[in-house]
């Protein structure tokens, strides 16, 4: 096989020849990593995977709205006012009331001029970084961003450069060597990193950026609900929320649903209707999801208790963890990244927790360093505490069980990737 | 630390064939042996998460910006010597 490939499918028969391995080399023949089918939905936080109960600690249901009376019965609602779909895009028949509805919200919530919703948000990133960015722009990124970051980065023609993880220096020296005196180039960082479970230093990355004459977008997937006073994310809880040019959110994981959003001040926001092919040539939310993700903001921003829970319930979590002498994340957040090891104590480990009734999510390569596999537990405010207590039972009974295979000593970087270069 | 570049003056071909090759040994996370031959994942094991850190390292090395869409396909080390080339000329242009 060269580097252009004589038959198409040999990228996927390498992958597949991956994925076999791994299998065949795990130490318990469990559930294949990546296989996991859920039979039925017991309670906010609990499934029923393989006939068994199943506390849900990998989910991004960080607020447990996908269950609340409102937020459903919106959908319901909507569905029976409007059916199933759309069937179109917004430029076409696809845009309803609902649409607009839900953008007004977010522009009274964000306290920013204009806001556009997408379908989801992958294609929040596609649409807005591929209609602000060309030949002859240049898009830097958080070398540890979501891949729908770089792929957004990559469909332009603009160059494409990397700085450190979180780090003001690392971008400072890229821009440094751009020409001075321009605006075109964009910075692209993550409030809380989906993985790692820490949190961009917002306030020194803005103002970098703006010494150069860059502008910026914060993708903040997993800090809209949980992080700010107003749950409005890490820009509003690090006071930045006025610098940042572009702040992307998306609804799959606080606000329940699917989709994806980008609130501005600037008003050339507005052209992204026409110029953004991932908003113009697609199908628009359906009516039932947006009809209750704009049930879910209103919950958010009406109880607040709802944030504090689930930060009490982290904390219980993560005290919990230290205490059974697992390596986690330094950030206290939502997300807590868990040493495992090399890819086969991961897979393993992974397997005895699911057999034990946990699920949690399995990072292993390529989407982190083979010795640096990773259990991704994410917490939820409607986790109870006798729940987060029977969690922390299986996880320390598991970890003993595989002790001796890895002492779990190393901090857990949570290090990942997902350039997919 | 060892100044590996100095901004008045251009790198030799030399020099920037022993940066390149020390960067891959730093970054890599089991001691390696790199050569100009050498293919940075069917020889070195390099995936994509360390050949990121590897960019990022040669970037802080050579001061100067590799943008990520223009890394050579083939990963052979020659090939990122001839491009690290390219880019350190037209910088000096």
């Amino acid at each position: 096989m060269t580097d252009a490939g004589l038959d198409l499918l040999d990228k996927l028969r390498a992958a597949e020849l991956r994925q076999a391995h791994a299998a065949s080399t795990s130490d318990s023949p469990g559930v294949a990593p990546g296989s996991t089918v859920i039979d039925r939905v017991l309670g906010v936080c609990e499934v029923e995977i393989g006939g068994r109960p199943t506390l849900m600690f990998g989910s991004n249901n960080y607020l447990g709205l996908t269950v609340h009376p409102e937020v459903v019965e919106a959908a319901c609602d909507a569905i029976r006012r409007y059916g199933t779909g759309t069937t179109g895009s917004r430029a076409a028949n696809g845009t309803l009331a609902l649409h607009e509805e839900l953008e007004s919200q977010f522009v009274d919530w964000s306290g920013k001029r204009h806001a556009i919703i997408f379908s989801t948000g992958y294609q929040a990133n596609l649409s807005v970084i591929g209609a602000l960015c060309g030949p002859g722009d240049v898009i830097l990124v958080d070398g540890s961003s979501h891949a729908s970051i770089f792929d957004a980065a990559r469909q332009t023609a603009a160059q494409l450069i990397g700085f450190r993880h979180n780090s003001p220096e690392s971008l400072r020296r890229r821009l440094e060597r751009l020409p001075a005196g321009q605006r075109n180039r964009l910075v692209v960082v993550e409030g809380l990193h989906s993985i790692r479970g820490d949190v961009a230093p917002l306030r020194e990355l803005v103002a970098v950026s703006k010494a150069y004459g860059a502008y910026v977008l914060v993708d903040e997937a997993h800090s809209l609900g949980t992080y700010g006073l107003r749950g409005f994310g890490c820009c509003e809880a690090q006071e930045v929320l006025d610098e940042v040019d572009f702040v992307v959110g998306t609804f799959s994981k606080s606000l329940a649903g699917v989709g994806g959003v980008c609130v501005s001040e600037l008003h050339e926001l507005r052209a992204l209707r026409v110029l953004a092919r991932a908003y113009v040539f697609t199908a628009s939310g359906s009516p039932g999801n947006v009809a209750g993700v704009s049930a879910a903001v209103r919950v958010l921003r009406q109880h607040p208790e709802l944030r504090a829970r689930l930060w009490e319930n982290l904390r219980r979590l993560r005290a919990g963890l230290r205490d059974l002498g697992f390596a986690i994340g330094e950030t206290e957040s939502p997300i807590i990244p868990i040493a495992a090891g090399d890819e086969r104590h991961a897979i393993a480990l992974w397997q005895r927790l699911l057999e034990a009734g946990l699920y949690v999510n399995l990072i292993v390569p390529p989407g982190c360093s083979p010795d640096d596999c990773v259990l991704r537990a994410s917490c939820s405010a409607a986790h109870t505490p006798e729940q987060i207590a029977r969690a922390l039972e299986i996880l320390g009974h598991v970890g003993a069980e595989l002790a001796s295979h890895a002492p779990f000593t190393r901090p857990a970087s949570g290090r990942c990737d997902r350039s997919c270069t | 630390m060892l100044s590996w570049l100095s901004m008045s003056r251009p790198i030799s071909r030399e020099r920037l064939e022993e940066g390149v090759l020390d960067v891959l040994k730093s970054v890599s996370r089991r001691p390696i042996e790199p050569t100009l031959d050498s293919d940075l994942a069917a020889d070195l094991g390099f995936d994509s998460l360390l050949t990121l850190e590897a960019i990022a390292e040669l970037e802080d090395r050579f001061d100067l910006s590799i943008p990520l869409n223009e890394v050579p396909l083939s990963r052979k080390v020659s090939r990122i010597v001839a491009h690290l080339e390219e880019l350190l000329e037209e910088r000096e242009t």
